[in-house]
């Protein structure tokens, strides 16, 4: 994953009727979607017995945010073709976050099974050794769909043991670790990745919310231990895990400047940090207007604008 | 002097049209005699620089030419307004098949089923040089194989590599019998040309391999590749199932302190 990764955030309706929006990485820049689309669906249309087109037309309406009619076309394509077992992997990946955990389980393990079941001419070493980690992995997706996170850790350990050069791994690893709260670990996790390949966006995005939540855990552990007259001397600035946090978004802004997730978290690093008044806190709300503008109706955006007028007045307050 | 020139070319020329060509399409052979004669000359000069200056080839020419002219000029005397151009197109287009297929014979007479024949029979008594070539016509095949795109390298290895069949080639690509069989007739395509250029002696990246080989710096290395790149393709192509990017799906929240 180099600086050219692209993100997109889409909103999502999950089954109870909740909107959550998710970060999308892509290779590229997607481009002319509305015209690859009506070709594919012309296509399908004259030839339905097909699966390479559906695949197709199920991986734009995935990259568009469509997921539902993802789902539909990606279901289809697992039909007609039961042995692509990345479909399946992505399927399940969309089911759980679509927060239909049950359907995402049966997939997964229909993956699992398949894994399990390949045959090799003349195996290596390395490749059972891969073949054992695709199945931990998946073992691994499996108990984070039960939220056996402890479980999901284990899983992906040792996948990472017995295949430490993929990087999806780690990044599964360092995923779940954070989810668990052990931020030190999934650091650790992603420092892995960036060893191997140093501009990895989405590693260097994940380093920084890890870190952030490090000096979040640290200031309020300090809010509460510390007497009233010190309390005063808790700035943000004398944060370790926030000024770290700093360079490495400094790092991902020199990378990838256009990116969401960098624009985003730019934000809401200036608003944590109060520069919401003055010059400064004239900057922040250009930001601010320039991603509402990149995505008007997502819902991070209204939760970043009210998080900037929060603290505009907090800060008035003062 | 060049105006009487072109009076005689002008003459010639109506004699053609108006006297000879009609006789020709109604089958008197005497009037294609005539015609013929009066064009000789210069399509034997013609041939001759066709033919790369080799006298015998450029008559070997003619004669065909003349045989063809025999045999269609009656068909197409009728409609025709120019017999030069058409004579001249006619020969032109002999001497160009000619020369394909010298070639062709230059190919067939030093083919690699021959080189291999010529190799086995020198078994017993190798010599450094044949020993050198065999192994340079070893490395250069593997270059070759190398340089396909993967969807054509896939069914080729596993075709002559792992002996597979077409049926079973299909199931593990997940393609189409058909789109299989049209692959390893593309792979085997692009061979051909590879080693027609290794024939006909216009091979720098052998030369450079070569090179290597002989002062020693890359053979094990290169001997290590040949044997595991058939095995690490089958590798990509079936394992690559974990992907990164949907691992990196995740909901989009915000971190921030309350």
């Amino acid at each position: 994953m180099s600086r050219k990764t692209f993100s997109r955030i889409i909103t999502l309706s999950e089954s109870s009727g909740k909107e959550v929006d998710i970060n999308l990485f892509l290779n590229q820049k997607p481009m002319r979607e509305q015209q690859k689309l009506k070709t594919l669906i012309k296509y399908i249309e004259e030839h339905p017995s097909g699966w390479k087109k559906r695949l197709e037309l199920a991986d734009l309406f995935y990259e568009m945010g469509k997921w539902q009619q993802a789902v539909d076309e990606y279901q289809q394509v697992i039909q007609r073709q039961p042995e692509l077992i990345s479909v399946q992997l992505k399927l399940g990946k969309i089911l759980q976050l679509m927060d239909r955990k049950k359907e995402a389980i049966e997939i997964y393990q229909d993956s699992l099974s398949l894994v399990s079941n390949l045959k090799f001419s003349c195996p290596t070493l390395a490749d059972i050794n891969s073949n054992l980690a695709t199945q931990y992995h998946i073992n691994g997706l499996i108990e984070i769909c039960r939220n056996n996170f402890l479980l999901a850790v284990d899983a992906f350990s040792l996948a990472t043991k017995l295949e430490p050069d993929k990087p999806s791994h780690w990044l599964a690893l360092g995923q779940v670790q954070q989810l668990r709260g052990n931020n030190i670990d999934a650091i650790s996790a992603f420092n892995t990745i960036l060893f191997h390949s140093p501009e990895d966006i989405i590693a260097l995005i994940n380093i920084y919310d890890s870190l952030m939540n490090l000096g979040k855990t640290y200031r309020l552990s300090s809010l509460n231990t510390k007497k009233t007259d010190q309390k005063k001397n808790i700035t943000l600035t004398n944060n370790k895990w926030y000024r770290q946090a700093k360079t490495v978004l400094d790092q991902i802004l020199t990378l990838a400047p256009d990116n969401y997730q960098a624009l985003k978290r730019q934000i809401e690093y200036r608003c944590q940090m109060k520069l919401v008044s003055g010059m400064e806190g004239k900057k922040t709300k250009q930001l601010l207007n320039h991603f509402l503008k990149l995505l008007p109706n997502s819902g991070v955006g209204y939760q970043l604008q009210a998080y900037y007028y929060k603290m505009q007045q907090q800060s008035s307050k003062l | 002097m060049i105006e009487n020139t072109n009076i005689s070319r002008l003459s010639v020329h109506s004699l053609c049209i108006n006297n000879l060509l009609p006789q020709i399409a109604q089958g008197n052979r005497d009037a294609f005699w005539q015609l013929w004669l009066l064009y000789e000359d210069y399509l034997h000069c013609r041939c001759r620089m066709w033919m790369g200056g080799n006298q015998t080839d450029a008559e070997e020419a003619l004669s065909i030419a003349r045989l063809k002219a025999w045999e269609k000029l009656p068909q197409y005397a009728a409609k025709m307004t120019n017999p030069k151009a058409w004579l001249t197109r006619m020969t032109h287009n002999l001497c160009v098949d000619i020369h394909r297929k010298h070639q062709i014979r230059a190919k067939h007479t030093e083919n690699i089923d021959t080189m291999a024949i010529k190799n086995r029979e020198g078994i017993e008594v190798d010599s450094p040089e044949s020993a050198i070539l065999r192994y340079e016509l070893k490395v250069y095949i593997r270059h070759g194989i190398n340089s396909l795109p993967a969807t054509l390298r896939e069914p080729l290895i596993l075709l002559y590599y792992y002996q597979m069949s077409y049926a079973d080639i299909a199931r593990k690509l997940t393609l189409s019998k058909n789109n299989v069989y049209k692959r390893i007739q593309l792979a085997r395509n692009y061979l051909k040309k590879y080693l027609n250029k290794y024939f006909s002696e216009d091979n720098h990246i052998l030369k450079q391999d070569n090179y290597r080989n002989l002062t020693g710096k890359k053979l094990s290395v290169e001997t290590s590749k040949l044997a595991n790149f058939s095995i690490a393709i089958i590798k990509k192509s079936s394992l690559e199932t974990i992907n990164y990017q949907v691992t990196a799906l995740c909901l989009e929240k915000l971190s921030v302190a309350s």
